[in-house]
C-alpha cells in the first residue's frame, strides 16, 4: 500500500502541529501525560489554512469546515477529478445495483423519479452504512452471508476536567496533540485532546435541569480528553426491505476493559493537571464507521475479494470503509483514500 | 415530503424542554428562549420515519402531566448512564439522544426565540466563537 499512501499524501495538504500552536487544553493534556510518563505527540492533520492566526476558532469546523481547509475528499480530490471530467449527479439515491457479465446497472430515485444508469464497471463508495444498504437492497444478503457483519466504530468517550482558570478549549486550533504511548496502543486504546460546542458537550452530561445548566456555565473552564477504543468488530448493520437501517453494536467485555484502561489514564492526566472535578461521562459514540462489506478471500467469510470486486461479480466493486476487515484503532480516513487510489490504479491498467 | 412539526408536537417539545432547560437563575426557561420557529429547519434532513416517530412521542408528551414527562426523561437518562442490552433500554437511549439533542440544539444555539430579549444561554455560559472566512 505504500505507493498509494505516498501518492494520496502528496495530493493533500498535511499539517503537523508545533508547540506554538498548542492551546491550554493541549498544554494541560501534555503536562498531565508528562507527570505520568505517558508518551504524546503532535498531530498531523489534513488541513490547509485554518486561519487560527487570524483569530478563527476551529470548534466550528465540527459542523463542517466552512473555510474548506479540511482536506476531505470533496476538497482534496473531487474538485480535481471534476476538472478531469468527473460528473456529479446530486440528490440521487441508489437503491439497487444489478451487475451482469459485461456491465452493471444502477437503479436510483432522483427527486422521486426512477432512473437507471449503466456502466462497464460500478464502484460503490457509500461508506459502511451506504454501501451495506445498497448491497442488501440489491439482494446480496442471501448470496453473501457476511454482508452487514463485522461492523466496528471505535467507540469514543469524552471526559471533562474542571479547572480554576479558563481553559477556553473552544478557542483557536481545535486539537493539536494526542497520545502516542505504545502501552496505550498495546492495551487497545488511544487518547485524543478534543472538545466540542455547547450542544455536544451538553449531550455528555447526563444530569438534566438546573444541575445540567450549572455544568454548562463552567464551559470555559473545561478541559477535555477522549478515549477511543480499538473495538471488536462484532457489530451488525441490518437493513429492512425499505432500506431502513438498524445498527446492533454492543460493547464487548474486551471493549469495556480497553475503555476502562483509557478512563484510568484520563483520570491520572486530569488529576495531575490540576482538575478539581472530573465529569466521567458514560455517553459514547462512534465516528469511524467500518465494515459491513468486509474484504476477504471467499464469499463465506467476506463480501469483496482482495481486488475490491464483490464475490462472484466482474463489474461491481466496493472501495470505502465498509471493506475494512477489522478496526485499526486509528483514524481510517487516509487509508480509505489510499484504498480508492489502489483500486483506481488497478482499473486503469 | 418536508418534516414539519405540528402545533401539538411543538407543545410537547416545549413541555419536555422545560425539564431539560428550566428557568434557573440567569438561565431562561426553554419556553422563553427556544426558537421554535427554527425547529423545522433543524430537522430538515432527519429521515422521514425517525421524524414521524419523534413527532408521535412529542405529541403524546403534550397530553401528559409534567410529572410523567419528568419521570420519562429520568428513565431515559438512567438508561444512558447504566447501559444494558435489550429493546427497552436501547429504545430509551435512543429517545434520550433524540430529545436531548433537539432541546439543546434549540436552547444552546444562535437560533433563539426572536421575541426573547433577555440574556441568551450562549451569552450566559460566555460562549463566543470567531468564524473567519477565507
Amino acid at each position: 500500500m505504500d505507493p498509494h499512501y505516498t501518492q494520496v499524501e502528496s495530493d493533500m495538504v498535511l499539517h503537523t502541529f508545533v508547540k506554538e500552536e498548542m492551546r491550554p487544553n493541549g498544554k494541560l493534556f501534555t503536562a498531565g501525560c508528562d507527570k505520568h510518563g505517558y508518551k504524546w505527540g503532535f498531530l498531523r492533520r489534513g488541513q490547509s489554512d485554518c486561519g487560527a492566526d487570524q483569530g478563527n476558532d476551529c470548534v466550528g469546523c465540527l459542523g463542517g469546515c466552512f473555510r474548506d481547509s479540511k482536506q476531505s475528499s470533496l476538497v482534496a480530490f473531487i474538485q480535481k477529478a471534476e476538472k478531469e471530467g468527473l460528473e456529479i449527479i446530486a440528490e440521487t439515491e441508489v437503491h439497487k445495483v444489478e451487475p451482469n457479465k459485461d456491465t452493471c446497472k444502477v437503479h436510483a430515485f432522483q427527486k422521486g423519479k426512477q432512473v437507471t444508469f449503466e456502466g462497464k464497471k460500478v464502484i460503490l463508495a457509500g461508506g459502511a452504512f451506504g454501501s451495506t444498504r445498497m448491497m442488501t437492497m440489491s439482494g446480496y444478503k442471501s448470496k453473501l452471508p457476511m454482508l452487514g457483519k463485522k461492523f466496528a466504530s471505535h467507540p469514543q468517550f469524552m471526559w471533562l476536567g474542571f479547572q480554576n482558570e479558563p481553559v477556553d478549549a473552544h478557542k483557536g486550533m481545535f486539537q493539536s496533540v494526542a497520545s502516542k504511548d505504545p502501552n496505550f496502543r498495546a492495551q487497545g486504546f488511544k487518547l485524543e485532546n478534543v472538545f466540542a460546542s455547547p450542544i455536544s458537550i451538553g449531550m455528555l452530561i447526563n444530569e438534566t435541569g438546573a444541575k445540567h445548566q450549572e455544568y454548562l456555565k463552567k464551559y470555559r473552564y473545561m478541559q477535555c480528553i477522549e478515549v477511543a477504543v480499538r473495538d471488536e468488530n462484532v457489530g451488525e448493520i441490518q437493513c429492512d426491505n425499505k432500506g431502513k437501517l438498524t445498527i446492533v453494536k454492543p460493547l464487548t467485555d474486551q471493549d469495556k476493559t480497553r475503555r476502562n484502561k483509557g478512563f484510568e489514564a484520563i483520570e491520572n492526566i486530569m488529576t495531575a493537571a490540576g482538575a478539581y472535578e472530573i465529569y466521567k461521562s458514560q455517553f459514547y459514540f462512534g465516528l469511524h464507521l467500518m465494515g459491513g462489506c468486509v474484504m476477504g478471500t471467499d464469499g463465506a467469510n467476506s463480501v469483496v475479494n482482495p481486488e475490491f470486486q464483490v464475490h462472484g461479480e466482474k463489474t461491481l466493486y466496493i472501495a470505502d470503509s465498509s471493506i475494512y476487515p477489522n478496526a485499526p484503532g486509528i483514524n481510517p480516513g487516509l487509508t480509505i483514500k489510499s484504498l480508492g487510489h489502489k483500486l483506481a490504479m488497478e482499473l486503469l491498467k | 415530503m418536508a418534516n414539519l412539526f405540528s402545533t401539538r408536537a411543538t407543545k410537547g417539545l416545549l413541555k419536555v424542554g422545560e425539564v431539560y432547560c428550566p428557568k434557573n437563575g440567569e438561565f431562561p426557561s426553554f419556553r422563553e428562549a427556544a426558537g421554535t420557529a427554527y425547529l423545522n429547519k433543524i430537522v430538515t434532513n432527519v429521515p422521514e420515519d425517525d421524524f414521524g416517530l419523534l413527532s408521535i412521542v412529542l405529541t403524546i408528551f403534550s397530553f401528559l402531566p409534567g410529572s410523567i414527562v419528568h419521570w420519562i426523561v429520568k428513565a431515559c437518562a438512567n438508561a444512558q448512564n447504566n447501559p444494558s442490552d435489550g429493546v427497552i433500554p436501547s429504545t430509551l437511549r435512543l429517545l434520550n439522544l433524540g430529545l436531548k439533542g433537539l432541546c439543546y440544539a434549540v436552547y444552546y444555539s444562535e437560533f433563539t426565540n426572536p421575541n426573547y430579549t433577555g440574556r441568551k444561554p450562549l451569552d450566559i455560559i460566555d460562549y463566543h466563537v470567531n468564524r473567519v472566512t477565507n
